[in-house]
């Protein structure tokens, strides 16, 4: 192959979990996917995309088959470094590897309020405050969506979100719009804080986030939100989250195949949108713990997909976001 | 792999700690050690007790310390091996004299019905290869201590043992021996079962006279030996952790060399326990990053050595059984065992930076043992693990759980916590709110009540009792 990165440069300090040849066989497993058995992609819009660039469409079951060129051509085309921008130029980070940083995590729906400890829904007030809090705290260098303001009408929840991020922190964000026309009043909002359409391309102060639907499904939302980042230039994570033993195979192997499947289309998506789009490389995947029935996040085997990925996106020379427990 | 230091930097720390043992010297108090040194090549300086020791009789310490040994449990089956690449032991370490109560969060003196049942527990739990004396007890005198601790680990317990060296003086130490010597012939079937942990070197640079004795004494006895170096950077040591590495390793290095100039085909466990200051309140710190550091570092070292060792990493500085006390202790196994040592101290139930002991913490220390095993398991990569028959043919859409291929894995790829709380809230909120805490107390008091060893035989008893008459054998 030699089409990537051959031997992984460890930093003094870093861990390793897979050989070059564990890489090579993931990624022809996931290319194989690809082509053979493909992804099934809810929008019109995005399967007349993938259609235009030569892959093989299904109108009638949404199923499209990417080629292995095409895969690779967007990995390629994908930067490997990207600036996410604060609002604080002080708070500008850039992304590649070698580097890391770290961020909260969330998008909850509860919260324990701190007062009474009581177990309510979360509210506009709480993406304030916790936002307050990570702004302030030196270790957290992106403030993500940390819950959702439930209190607020559910059409208009992502922009009340996004107003309260953009006033308690200056660091950058990243936000979950959950529909394309949700994003595209995240873009106004974002090019009124940078400055104008053309800042926000250069200066994007905040990145979105999709998540593709287990196994192998781009949602229309997801792909929406993929396109409207692309056109606008603001970073997207595609973010899987795949739970092993009910999304995706029981077997961690597996698991990370389907992950990597789901996740590169979603890349294909925005690199022919767009090519050189900031796209990044994400998980949240975890186990389904057959006993209770629930996603454990705390799972040793959380670690260990979260270490795969970041390899596996390592490989790639993309940039990567993984779930840290 | 882990490695904070480079081979260069590896071969750096070497050659100074070389240095140091020839130019600086160590002071040793036991005018026999003295002696044993100076017969196999050292310089003495009379005036002084310090003993300069010559490259030449490291390197042929290093050469000729066995990179591998064994010991037994009451059956042959139970085998440990101390290896170098091979899987990683898990276990005790450190001798607190206090214990940690779960239900009103006091502490108080340990006694010996204390230790037995920690011993119990030990015995009881799957991820404890080898057991340690957990802790000192009030209601024994102390120079009987160790010896107490001694038969009732053996007669707690069926796996192999680790017996801290604290409190015997010079006189009494010959009865360990000979206690361990009944052990070996009547429980164990002859073979080598326990390994000795002793304190002789006082850092920086100094041997002590009685410990040093002890270690003399237990190589000449061959039976497996670890003794410390514990250098405590910025106050018995420099506070720059290069610094503290060089002279740690030169404390070891010279350990060896007394070890096996005592007894040249002694087993040797590279195992010392450099801790660092808080400067902020002048007391020691066993749960820092870099004391962290400090302790996979010398993995590094033990490594470069081709020595099997022992880490002491599955500590805590906080005095309870709080969120402090789980994400140290957690950060340290799991940092450490990545590193691939030979032997991980993680199941010691230590709080409060060493000094106390939780009967329930070392439950929770058994968990945790537990999800790291698996994360050093890493991930198969076989091809039924790829599964890319299976991801085709479910396609987009489906779900895998009803799958065969996850029926037949789900058990071997996924841990099982025994004690971490997984349910949903509205589950959980009518189940009692359980946490990982009560359901460690749950566990312990069904180890502690029903997990049973057979006791030694009244023969045995005999024997020891024919020897040692002051023995408390028995407890009420």
């Amino acid at each position: 192959m030699g089409r990537f990165r051959k031997s992984t440069e460890t930093v003094a300090f870093s861990l390793s979990c897979f050989s070059n040849n564990d890489l090579e066989d993931i990624h022809l497993a996931t290319l194989e996917i690809l082509q053979q058995t493909g992804v099934r992609v809810e929008s019109d819009e995005a399967m007349e995309i993938f259609e235009e660039s030569g892959a093989s469409v299904n109108r009638e079951t949404k199923q499209v088959k990417i080629s292995p060129c095409l895969v690779e051509d967007a990995i390629h085309a994908a930067p490997s470094s990207i600036l996410l921008a604060g609002r604080n130029q002080a708070h500008d980070i850039s992304i590649k590897s070698g580097k890391t940083h770290f961020t909260n995590f969330g998008e909850a729906l509860m919260v324990l309020d701190p007062e009474t400890g009581e177990y309510r829904d979360s509210t506009k007030q709480d993406v304030a405050d916790i936002t307050l809090v990570c702004d302030a705290l030196s270790e957290v260098d992106i403030v993500w969506r940390p819950c959702d303001a439930k209190d607020t009408p559910p059409h208009a929840s992502s922009a009340h979100e996004m107003e309260s991020i953009f006033a308690n922190t200056s660091k950058h964000i990243v936000h979950g719009p959950g529909s394309g026309e949700l994003m595209k009043k995240d873009i106004q909002m974002g090019a009124l804080v940078a400055g104008g359409v053309k800042e926000l391309k250069e200066r994007p102060v905040f990145s979105s986030v999709v998540c593709p639907s287990s196994p192998l499904t781009l949602g229309k939302n997801c792909c929406d939100v993929i396109m409207e980042s692309a056109r606008a230039g603001v970073p997207c994570i595609v973010l899987s989250m795949t739970l092993a033993g009910a999304t995706s195979p029981v077997t961690l192997a597996g698991t990370l195949i389907d992950h990597n499947a789901e996740v590169l289309s979603g890349i294909v998506l925005s690199q022919l949108t767009s090519r050189g789009t900031p796209v990044i490389y994400g998980s949240s995947t975890t186990i389904f713990d057959l006993k209770t029935a629930t996603t454990p996040v705390g799972a040793p085997e959380l670690g260990m997909i979260s270490t795969g990925v970041a390899k596996l996106a390592d490989y790639y020379l993309l940039p990567a976001v993984v779930a840290g427990g | 792999m882990f490695a904070p230091l480079k081979k260069a930097n590896v071969e750096k720390i070497h050659s100074l700690s070389l240095k140091i043992l020839n130019d600086v010297g160590i002071e040793v108090e036991s005018k026999e050690a003295r002696t044993i040194l100076k017969n196999a090549g050292a310089r003495i300086s009379p005036e002084e007790k310090r003993v300069y020791i010559p490259a030449s009789l490291v390197e042929d310490a290093l050469k000729k310390a066995p990179s591998s040994f064994a010991i037994y449990g009451r059956k042959k089956e139970i085998r440990l091996d101390f290896k170098r690449g091979s899987e990683a032991i898990f276990g005790g370490s450190g001798v607190p004299s206090l214990i940690h109560d779960p239900e009103d969060g006091t502490r108080r003196d340990a006694k010996l019905k204390d230790f037995i049942s920690v011993t119990r527990l030990f015995d009881g739990l799957s991820n404890v290869d080898l057991v340690t004396d957990s802790c000192t007890f009030v209601d024994v005198a102390g120079k009987d201590r160790d010896i107490t601790a001694l038969f009732h680990l053996a007669n707690n317990t069926r796996k192999p043992l680790l017996l801290h060296i604290t409190f015997t003086n010079e006189e009494d130490f010959d009865h360990i021996i000979e206690m361990t010597n009944i052990l070996k012939t009547n429980v164990f079937s002859g073979n080598p079962f326990i390994i000795f942990r002793i304190s002789p070197m006082i850092s920086p640079l100094r041997l002590d006279k009685v410990h040093t004795n002890h270690l003399i004494k237990t190589a000449r006895a061959d039976i497996p030996v670890c003794p410390v170096s514990a250098p405590q950077a910025g106050m018995s040591a420099p506070a720059s952790l290069a610094g503290t590495l060089s002279m740690m390793n030169a404390e070891v290095l010279a350990l060896l060399v007394m070890s096996q100039c005592a007894n040249p085909e002694i087993a040797f466990l590279y195992g010392p326990f450099p801790e660092v200051t808080n400067f902020m309140t002048g007391n020691t710190l066993v749960a820092s990053p870099e004391a962290f550091l400090l302790n996979i570092a010398a993995n590094q070292l033990a490594e470069f050595y081709n020595l099997p060792n022992w880490t002491t990493v599955c500590r805590t500085d906080s005095k309870i059984l709080d969120i402090q006390t789980g994400y140290e202790s957690s950060f340290g196994v799991l940092l450490i065992s990545l590193c691939r040592p030979t032997y991980v101290s993680a199941v010691s139930g230590l709080l409060e930076s060493s000094f106390c002991i939780s009967l329930e913490k070392i439950v929770i220390d058994d968990e945790i043992v537990g999800m790291v095993k698996r994360v050093m398991k890493g991930i198969d990569t076989g091809p039924d693990h790829y599964a890319y028959e299976l991801i085709s043919s479910i396609g987009p859409g489906g779900n895998f759980l009803a799958e065969e291929h996850t029926v037949e894995y789900m058990r071997k790829e996924f841990f099982i916590p025994r004690v971490s709380e997984l349910s949903n809230w509205n589950k959980w909120a009518s189940s009692g709110k359980p946490t990982a805490l009560t359901k460690a107390k749950e566990r312990v008091k069904q180890i502690v009540a029903s997990h049973s060893t057979s006791s030694l035989s009244d023969s045995i008893l005999k024997q020891i009792k024919d020897v040692m008459p002051d023995i408390t054998l028995a407890v009420n």
